[in-house]
């Protein structure tokens, strides 16, 4: 979630006038050796969670796979699990050695951690990246992807965005999406069923997605408190493609958008925020989305959350296009879907000049993430995206 | 073995286009042993004036002769020495003869053949400083040590030679040894020991009783034999595209070490700070980086302590930038109160040359705003010398009058301890 410039930093992460001065010091890293600052929640020198269970939480650790075989699970499965100290040793910006002491050894560049940029592709038509922005300290947007290899016939894109305002909503978030993704990993594609049974069955299973994401971030180990800290949350959003059906579930105002090739596009999702309200009450797009309190939203994840059941549309495929699901961080730069198509074309127009269709999802997600920060990267950025081909005839 | 720890003050936020990063490193030295025990032998000079004016009052030779007795009974075993008597050229008081090389080792004998000798130093002739720190160099490169020290003594200007042969010698001394320098009286001048004691890494100081010396000379002495870590360097390394402003030592004094800087590989540049005991310094380090978005964070420098090529205790200078005022407008309080203390310094030095060139409207407003920043950075020592010079009608306000006939001596006192810092409250 945005909030407005000049909100404080949290606590744990406040910068006191002494590094490390000697009564802030706590217990080593787990992960590196170094000195713990006392309340912080990642390690400053290499960014690992402080936290164990936390860190057991957000995967960081080790967590149980539950791949189906069918069901080509992401390669970047690991991706936290298997690097004890997760610091990318290449320099994001200039390409210089990370020193051990966590910043450039050419530039000073903070070293990037794999929890503030990675990147999945799980199969070649569905990608995501999910990105720290340039103005936020730390990661609290999570992706997670369910994938079958037959491209266009399942998949389930998410994306959850830690509610800045509240504690360890990056770990809530990151556990809400994984929760999620394993729900929707048991998701049969009812190959022959009816349209109407499998939009039942699809919206069933993202209900239960949406239990088991609600119960990740509502049980998420809260390790801050400060004034104006709340309890962990984070928003909510699925899209899941099977075959010629894409069913969204939402909860916040992460989106879903539809942008086919050849027709209009549209956005699935509709925010549960002010501003969508004030939409609703008739007031412009651009004149609600820029308003003060229009990102406050109105449903999330968490142990408050006041709803936590996903709301669900239904769109129907009928040629060739992109499934874009994305948070804030992207979307508060070209809102409206036409705005959002008009970009993608762009984009991809860019990487493959030839042949814009033939651009594969994950150098356009990075493409979308980078042009996210180049407008000034003021949230987190998730960026996932699913190539759907032309429907058989 | 010698323990570092350093640590870093600083407020990292910068205002968007932010681009002046400043921070007070404070590193402490504890468990340094004592002198040679680093590995490497040590080496001690002592040189006093034996000039004609030092038998005016012959209270000054006496207590110069007594002072470099005690001194001597300070080094200790082992260590390498020599006593040089400096007039219109040196004279190698003891060993007696450089047949064996110009320094011996340091033992219950050849201490009491040095005091001996010492006893036999009577002056007479003219001051020419620059020669004596030529033999000092020379007579100091005879001998193996890591670890070389000199203290000097004068009672006069530096009038026996053309100025150019001190510049030289002081250049040409600059790494073979530490030199802690003093004047006895008040016919000395504090710029001309000023500029030695800075570029040999040493302190200087004015013994306006020649009663005093003999203590002066043992804690001087004793300082340098408790010095166990031949050689810190401060390593600095700056991003690429960076500019290192400036370094300076802030406590115990001030002493700017931008222009010793040795570079090291491009991004590093390595500053001398000399040989170490149990004891805490101070350092300035300002550096410019170039902008980055509000919220993007960077290392503006790696601090680094490095004894024999070993990183002995690192601190980390960080920039990050971001929209809120309530934290980029804050100053350290370690940066700002230094900075002060570094004004004060320049100010007592620009306004006591003033006063000696003829300027009091200079030197008023100068000695004036240095009562102010006195009072301001609660540096007391200062304000109570400050006082013998001028009238502080308003510390607040930097409102002063010169003081008439004021003491010579009080001058020189305000002057040499004008870069004497008082730590932060």
């Amino acid at each position: 979630m945005t909030v407005a410039d000049g909100e404080p930093l949290p606590v744990s992460q406040s910068f006191g006038d002494a590094n490390p001065g000697p009564d802030r010091e706590g217990a080593p890293c787990a992960a590196c050796g170094n000195a713990l600052v006392v309340g912080d929640s990642f390690c400053e020198s290499c960014g690992a969670p402080t936290d164990p269970n936390a860190a057991v939480a957000a995967g960081l650790v080790s967590s149980p796979s539950s791949a189906e075989p069918k069901i080509v699970a992401p390669e970047t499965e690991g991706i936290f699990d298997t690097q004890p100290n997760p610091i990318v040793r290449i320099c994001a910006e200039c390409s210089g050695l990370i020193a051990e002491d966590g910043y450039c050894s050419q530039c000073g560049a903070k070293g990037r951690t794999e929890r503030d940029h990675w990147n999945e592709q799980p199969v070649p038509w569905v990608a995501a990246v999910c990105d720290r922005g340039i103005r936020h300290h730390r990661n609290e947007d999570a992706v997670a992807l369910v994938a079958v290899a037959d491209p266009g016939s399942y998949a389930a894109l998410i994306v959850c965005d830690g509610v800045s305002s509240s504690s360890n909503s990056d770990v809530a978030a990151l556990a809400a999406a994984r929760a999620a993704r394993d729900e929707l990993d048991s998701l049969v594609p009812a190959g022959g069923a009816s349209l109407a049974s499998r939009i039942v069955a699809i919206t069933a299973t993202i209900e239960r997605a949406g239990a088991a994401a609600q119960v990740a971030a509502a049980s998420t180990v809260v390790t801050e408190t400060g004034p104006g800290s709340s309890a962990p949350a984070c928003t909510f959003v699925t899209a899941v493609v099977d075959e010629q059906l894409i069913v969204a579930g939402w909860v916040g105002d992460s989106r879903a958008y539809w942008l086919p090739d050849r027709s209009a596009p549209e956005m699935l999702s509709v925010d549960h925020s002010v501003a969508s309200e004030m939409i609703h009450a008739g007031v412009s797009r651009s004149v609600a989305e820029a308003s003060t309190d229009a990102h406050a939203i109105t449903r999330w994840l968490g142990v408050d959350s006041p709803n936590a059941v996903p709301q669900c549309a239904t769109t129907t495929v009928f040629g060739a296009g992109w499934l874009l699901v994305c948070s804030d961080g992207l979307w508060n730069f070209c809102s409206d879907a036409i705005d959002m198509a008009a970009r993608i074309n762009e984009l991809s127009a860019q990487i493959a000049p030839g042949d814009p269709t033939t651009v594969a999802p994950l150098p356009l997600a990075e493409a979308f993430t980078k042009w996210a920060n180049d407008q000034g990267g003021h949230d987190n950025i998730s960026v996932v995206l699913a190539r759907i081909p032309e429907p058989a005839r | 073995m010698a323990a570092f720890t350093a640590e870093v003050f600083q407020n990292e936020f910068l205002p968007e286009d932010g681009t002046e990063v400043h921070a007070i490193v404070s590193v402490a030295c504890s468990d340094a042993g004592t002198v040679g025990l680093g590995g490497g032998d040590a080496a001690e000079m002592i040189i006093i004036d034996s000039s004609g004016s030092m038998e005016h009052p012959n209270a000054k030779m006496r207590s110069a002769r007594q002072a470099a007795k005690v001194a001597v009974d300070e080094i200790v075993d082992g260590v390498w020495f020599a006593v040089i008597a400096g007039s219109n050229s040196p004279a190698l008081v003891f060993p007696a003869s450089a047949a064996n090389g110009a320094m011996v080792r340091a033992s219950n004998e050849s201490r009491g053949e040095a005091k001996r000798a010492i006893d036999r130093v009577r002056g007479s002739g003219g001051t020419a400083i620059g020669s004596w720190l030529n033999a000092a160099a020379n007579i100091f490169q005879g001998v193996p040590a890591a670890q070389r020290h000199a203290i000097l003594l004068t009672d006069g200007k530096n009038e026996s030679e053309d100025p150019a042969v001190l510049r030289q010698a002081i250049e040409l001394s600059k790494g073979v040894f530490q030199c802690d320098c003093r004047g006895v009286g008040a016919d000395w001048v504090v710029q001309e020991l000023r500029g030695i004691s800075t570029a040999l890494l040493g302190t200087v100081g004015l013994i306006a009783d020649p009663q005093n010396m003999e203590a002066d000379f043992e804690a001087m002495m004793k300082t340098a034999m408790s010095r166990g870590v031949a050689n810190l360097q401060l390593r600095v390394w700056a991003p690429q595209g960076a500019e290192v402003m400036f370094v300076r030592q802030v406590s115990p004094s001030i002493e700017d070490i931008t222009s010793k800087a040795v570079a090291i590989s491009p991004l590093v540049k390595e500053f001398p700070t000399g040989a170490w005991g149990n004891e805490s310094r101070e350092y300035h380090v300002a550096v410019k980086v170039a902008a980055k978005p509000v919220g993007a964070e960077q290392l503006a420098a790696r601090l680094q302590f490095v004894v024999n090529d070993e990183v002995v205790s690192q601190g980390l200078v960080k920039a990050f930038w971001s929209s809120d005022e309530a934290l980029t407008t804050r100053i350290n309080p370690a940066v700002a109160h230094y900075t002060g203390q570094t004004e004060l310094a320049a100010e007592i030095q620009a306004g006591l040359s003033a006063k000696a060139a003829g300027d009091d409207v200079t030197a008023t407003l100068k000695l004036g705003r240095a009562a102010q920043l006195a009072a301001e950075t609660g540096n007391e020592e200062a304000t109570t010398r400050l006082k013998k010079v001028v009238d502080i009608e308003d510390a607040e306000t930097g409102t002063v009058r010169l003081k008439r006939n004021i003491d010579k001596l009080d001058e020189m006192a305000l002057d040499t301890a004008s870069t004497k810092t008082t730590r932060v409250r």
